[in-house]
């Protein structure tokens, strides 16, 4: 899969997890961007990944993501 | 600070929970929450049912109302507890000290040591600690450890991370010498450079509680707290578990010389579900290993959670068998502490509901 395959199912899901279709993911968006993505939703969008691509994310690696392009890296990295 | 006690062991375990139920679903319009996102809060993180107070109990009353539930099973007599120990965040008073509330209620003897706690979500296994230095001393044959929180008292209705997630109740442990006792490991930990990833900003002598304190402000997620209010940075706490836990329980195994797979049972503190399978998946243990089922059945009710986890999973069992068991809590100041011992053969496990 590529990233730009990965980034446009990360969008679906944070669209359908954070329930706004309005919001704007890039590879350079941050939390800070997105109001409704506090550390609750952070476990759901997470929890919403890991059952989307059958990965299981490491603690360390949840907890270190500065962006979107680093969950690609994440994804990318558990799928290979 | 990795400790080792020698001759001592748990004599039995109560845990004391209010009657009053709230579900999620009945709280559901204060969060904003779609419905999609609760079905998966309350799969992923444990949003469902609590156990909270009534509006007027303390915690003096939930401990007052175990320990009579012992006097008149005589499971407990009065004139055998030489030290009582409270682990609470939500006293009474500033002044005096709760274990004096409770000591002139129950009209306990004077010649026993007293004294409050304050610990959060670790302060089951530091109240064990504690216990089992009380005991070193001659003079000191049985202490009774209390750990009681009523927090959901000082979590806002509107604060969407803590509110559904937050319980009450007491918890009465009894601790004894035990000339037959096995070694027990206990560690603790602590980093005051996190002390505000956990806080009542509010309510003490550095902030006390003014009309402002009380107001609600909006944060940008949507929730609505007030600096009276448990205030959580929930992904510093977070990494604060991940981080610290799993090497401290390699570090107390490994001063045991005991290995993962020779536990029986992994009792942690349950801040929440994601939090604990979290750890599990980073441990490399079952559930049925390290249970993870208090939340969505009672709440977290900070140093009560882990009492109230061995007794709804263990129950009976430890009245007639004996478990190897690891304990872990870790909360607020940053705090963390852990004990490996076992486990069993105790007079008595069980949960009470306390009628208020």
């Amino acid at each position: 899969m590529t990233r730009s395959e990965i980034l446009e199912q990360i969008k679906e899901i944070f669209v359908e997890t954070l329930d706004n279709e309005e919001i704007t993911v890039e590879e350079s968006t941050k939390a800070i961007d997105i109001d409704e993505w506090d550390s609750l939703m952070h476990v759901l969008l997470v929890d919403a990944m890991e059952k989307h691509f059958e990965v299981r994310f490491k603690a360390s690696e949840i907890q270190d993501w500065k962006d979107v392009s680093e969950i690609i890296d994440s994804i990318s990295h558990n799928l290979n | 600070m990795n400790l080792k006690f020698k001759n001592k062991k748990i004599t039995g375990i109560l845990a004391v929970l209010p009657e009053k139920e709230i579900k999620f679903e009945d709280e559901i319009d204060n969060y904003e929450f779609t419905r999609r996102q609760s079905m998966k809060l309350k799969l992923v993180m444990g949003f469902n049912k609590r156990r909270v107070v009534n509006k007027g109990t303390t915690i003096s009353d939930l401990c007052v109302f175990g320990l009579n539930h012992l006097f008149d099973r005589k499971l407990l007599r009065k004139e055998d507890i030489d030290a009582l120990i409270l682990v609470t965040q939500s006293p009474d008073y500033f002044m005096p000290a709760t274990t004096h509330i409770i000591h002139g209620r129950l009209g306990l003897k004077q010649d026993i040591y007293c004294s409050d706690i304050n610990q959060g979500c670790a302060g089951y296994s530091y109240g064990l600690n504690q216990a089992f230095m009380l005991l070193e001393q001659d003079k000191i044959n049985k202490v009774v450890l209390l750990n009681a929180d009523i927090l959901s008292t000082k979590v806002s209705e509107k604060d969407r991370s803590s509110g559904p997630l937050t319980g009450d109740g007491a918890a009465i442990t009894i601790v004894e010498n035990d000339p037959d006792g096995k070694t027990i490991y206990g560690s603790v930990k602590s980093d005051g450079t996190g002390a505000d990833a956990l806080i009542i900003p509010a309510g003490a002598f550095k902030l006390p509680s003014t009309e402002k304190t009380a107001e609600l402000v909006k944060d940008k997620a949507g929730n609505y707290k007030a600096l009276d209010h448990i205030d959580m940075k929930g992904d510093e706490v977070f990494n604060f578990v991940q981080r610290e836990v799993p090497p401290m329980i390699n570090d107390l195994l490994d001063s045991a010389g005991s290995k993962k797979e020779e536990i029986d049972y992994f009792m942690f503190h349950q801040p929440n579900k994601f939090m604990v399978k979290q750890l599990s998946n980073v441990m490399g243990l079952s559930e049925e290993k390290m249970p993870n089922n208090l939340v969505e059945n009672f709440g977290n009710s900070a140093s009560v959670t882990i009492p109230t986890l061995i007794s709804f999973n263990l129950g009976q069992r430890l009245k007639k068998e004996s478990f190897l068991i690891c304990i872990c809590g870790f909360g607020n100041g940053l705090s963390w502490s852990s004990l490996f011992l076992e486990m069993g053969n105790l007079d008595f496990c069980e949960t009470i509901d306390y009628d208020n």
